[in-house]
């Protein structure tokens, strides 16, 4: 460090006496050691070089003429709060005051008269180390703390991004009530929650292993996933199984997330579900019947999310009845792992019982009140998320507005789709479907309706043309059940097919749309069933069975063809939202 | 009796300054001799502090130039300036004035 080679990098010292001869001497000394030396030859001389040339040491002599060593050196002090510049007293003074009295000004070591060059240079250079680790140490400092603010700043706008994607979206409706307390900055519970073009709703709730960043970071893939597939119309199985492989790829060994899925379908009254190593989901209903107790708890049957490869995944997913005000509730694991101030925990039994017994329009708060009056003021082990769904009439989930039509796209077009045997087992070809009718811009403010009559035609098509089931078992909760095991067993040997057809076109100003959908099966009493329907129709009798009247609703024109194995409807309106260009 | 000058410490200052040497010496002659005319005025005042000062300053200059003799004799007037213990002053002070002609008379020799 101390070079003579290049004096520029050399360390200054500053070197003030008012005598003349020990000056000399010491300023010497010092150069012959390597620094570069400024001489002072009193106080205001010292301090006047300091401001002026900033020497990293300062050697002192304690009694000057003008301003005295004390008054320099604790004016230096004062002025240096980051910088430290040590200063050695020169002094012959032997007296223990006034020694004191250097210290106190701010002195950091002495050097007594006469000078001697091998204590000299020893001060100097354990002096310059001293100072050196002080610059090291106020760098790392400063390091230190302009990292931190970046952290700060980083983990901020990663929030609002994280926020933006993996919450809020669909959340803000009436029937859904929720809770979300981040025990970080971010959060390791997911609640997400979509609708499909069918207006019927999604909500996942998910909560990875551990917390914060570490935690929160596959929250982001898991949300492309499922906004993106719900907003096409995938299944709950579909996008169950997709989140799983999407998490396998992205998560590192040991990193998954439990998680439970919801299909709530407001037409027909069914929620699907699929639930991976989160706590039981309830369905608490608002009037409890034979078979369809109070509390119906949708237990975890099956691995979390992130654990099972492709192959092992199952996807298979349970279809229960509900009826209008009934509730779903839904909390991650951090309610049931709550701690009172003994360390007990909340328990899922008196989660239960809170969720039987409340009334059924406060169930939300009355779970919400009980765990925090449980908890008091300990420390939460774990993120607290809870979330309930109220079972409300269809038609008060509003469809969401359609994005603005597009120029561009075909304008009259037919395909045909048939699915062999093997696709109808797993395939489910709504979404491709759906997404391939939208390239026609004038079809897409139709998109809900659409894709309802798509699913309608399919489903009866496969389930009663092509599997031979019987609609009216599912008039029943028993039935209910047994129609879906049937469903499932009959899937397994499927032999058979379903064609579809589509035709569109706008003539004028109107928009038609002809689907045709044919199925393999041997057909039915078509006229029977309409008559009866007609006559459902007017009394405004259950839904269920084919669902003609639904078609008629959206339909301009239903059509059965003979034997009964091939359905054509005739969609028509005013092209409304035209082109933008 | 401690020797007038310490011939070694002339030797490394000699190294230490290399062509300063010189004019090292010059400032000696010159400050010791202000400083023993200021010290001898602040007597004749009984300006104690003064008087303290320029002995001080003195004692620092000899000690660094080896005149180690002349930097005890220093020392010793020092603390009777500090304490104002006049008795001994004006013995020490031509003492300081003798071995400062000593130590002159040397140098300029060198």
């Amino acid at each position: 460090m101390n070079s003579f080679s290049n004096p520029a990098f050399a360390t200054k010292v500053l070197v003030a006496d008012d005598n003349a001869v020990d000056r000399k001497v010491l300023s010497a000394i010092v150069r012959r050691a390597g620094y570069q030396v400024i001489d002072a030859v009193d106080g205001n001389d010292a301090l006047e070089k300091y401001y002026a040339q900033a020497p990293d040491l300062v050697l002192l002599d304690a009694l000057m003429p003008g301003k005295d060593g004390f008054a320099v050196a604790r004016e230096i002090k004062a002025g240096s709060q980051d910088k430290f510049v040590p200063i050695i007293f020169l002094t012959s003074l032997t007296e223990a005051s006034e020694l004191a009295r250097c210290v106190e000004a701010g002195g950091d070591d002495f050097l007594s008269k006469p000078y001697n060059r091998v204590i000299l240079n020893a001060k100097l250079s354990a002096l310059q180390r001293v100072r050196d680790m002080h610059q090291t140490l106020q760098r790392q400092r400063d390091e230190i703390s302009k990292h931190h603010m970046q952290l700060v700043a980083d983990q901020e706008a990663a929030k609002a991004v994280f926020d933006n994607v993996a919450h809020a979206r669909h959340l803000d409706v009436s029937y859904i009530k929720h809770l979300l307390s981040p025990l970080a900055l971010f959060n390791g519970d997911v609640l997400l929650a979509a609708q499909n073009p069918n207006n019927n709703v999604y909500v996942l709730l998910g909560d990875f292993t551990g917390h914060g960043l570490a935690a929160a970071i596959g929250a982001l893939p898991l949300s492309d996933v499922f906004y993106g597939m719900t907003a096409k119309g995938f299944s709950l199985p579909e996008i169950m199984r997709e989140c799983n492989r999407k998490l396998c790829s992205v998560l590192p060994a040991g990193y998954f997330c439990c998680a439970a899925g919801l299909y709530i379908d407001f037409g027909r009254q069914t929620v699907e579900f699929w639930n991976g190593g989160l706590p039981s989901v309830y369905l608490r209903r608002k009037q409890a019947l034979a078979l369809k107790p109070a509390l119906l708890p949708l237990a975890s049957n099956h691995l979390p999310l992130g654990i099972l490869s492709a192959d092992k995944f199952s996807d298979v997913t349970e279809v229960v009845e509900v009826a209008q005000g009934d509730r779903l509730f839904m909390a991650t694991d951090g309610v049931i792992e709550a701690r009172d101030e003994n360390g007990s925990y909340y328990g899922s039994h008196r989660l239960e019982s809170m969720v039987r017994e409340s009334p059924i329009d406060q169930v939300f708060g009355s779970v919400k009140r009980d765990v925090y009056g449980f908890m008091q003021e300990q420390d939460r082990d774990d993120d607290i998320t809870m979330v309930e769904i109220e079972i409300v009439p269809a038609d008060t989930i509003q469809a969401k507005a359609s994005p603005p039509v597009e120029a561009g796209g075909p304008s009259d077009w037919k395909f045909s789709y048939e699915l062999g045997c093997e696709s109808l087992k797993n395939f489910n070809p709504l979404p491709l479907l759906q997404q391939v009718l939208m390239e026609a811009p004038y079809l897409r403010t139709r998109s809900t309706e659409i894709y309802t009559v798509m699913a309608e035609l399919y489903s009866n098509a496969l389930e009663h043309g092509v599997l031979g089931l019987n609609s009216s078992m599912k008039s029943s909760a028993e039935g209910f059940a047994q129609y879906y095991a049937a469903r499932a067993k009959a899937l397994e040997q499927v032999d058979g097919w379903v064609r579809f057809s589509f035709s569109a076109y706008v003539q004028q100003t109107r928009v038609k749309l002809e689907i045709r959908v044919e199925d393999s099966g041997a057909g039915f009493d078509y006229v029977t069933y309409l008559q009866k329907a007609r006559e459902d129709s007017a009394q405004n009798n259950g839904y269920h069975g084919r669902g003609v009247k639904l078609l008629w609703d959206l339909c301009n024109r239903v059509d059965y063809i003979a034997p009964g194995n091939a359905v054509e409807v005739h969609m028509s309106w005013e092209n409304d939202n035209g082109r933008n260009d | 009796m401690a020797e007038m000058i310490n011939m070694e410490v002339i030797e490394e200052l000699r190294d230490i300054m290399e062509d300063d040497f010189p004019s090292l010496l010059q400032s000696f002659l010159a400050e010791s001799a202000r400083q023993y005319e200021q010290a001898t005025q602040a007597w004749q005042t009984a300006d104690f502090d003064t008087l303290r000062r320029s002995v001080h300053s003195l004692k620092g200059s000899c000690g660094n130039l080896g005149a180690t003799q002349l930097e005890k004799t220093c020392a010793e007037l020092e603390g009777l300036a500090r304490y104002h213990q006049p008795e001994r002053i004006p013995e020490l002070l031509s003492q300081v004035s003798l071995q400062l002609g000593d130590v002159t008379g040397v140098i300029k020799n060198l």
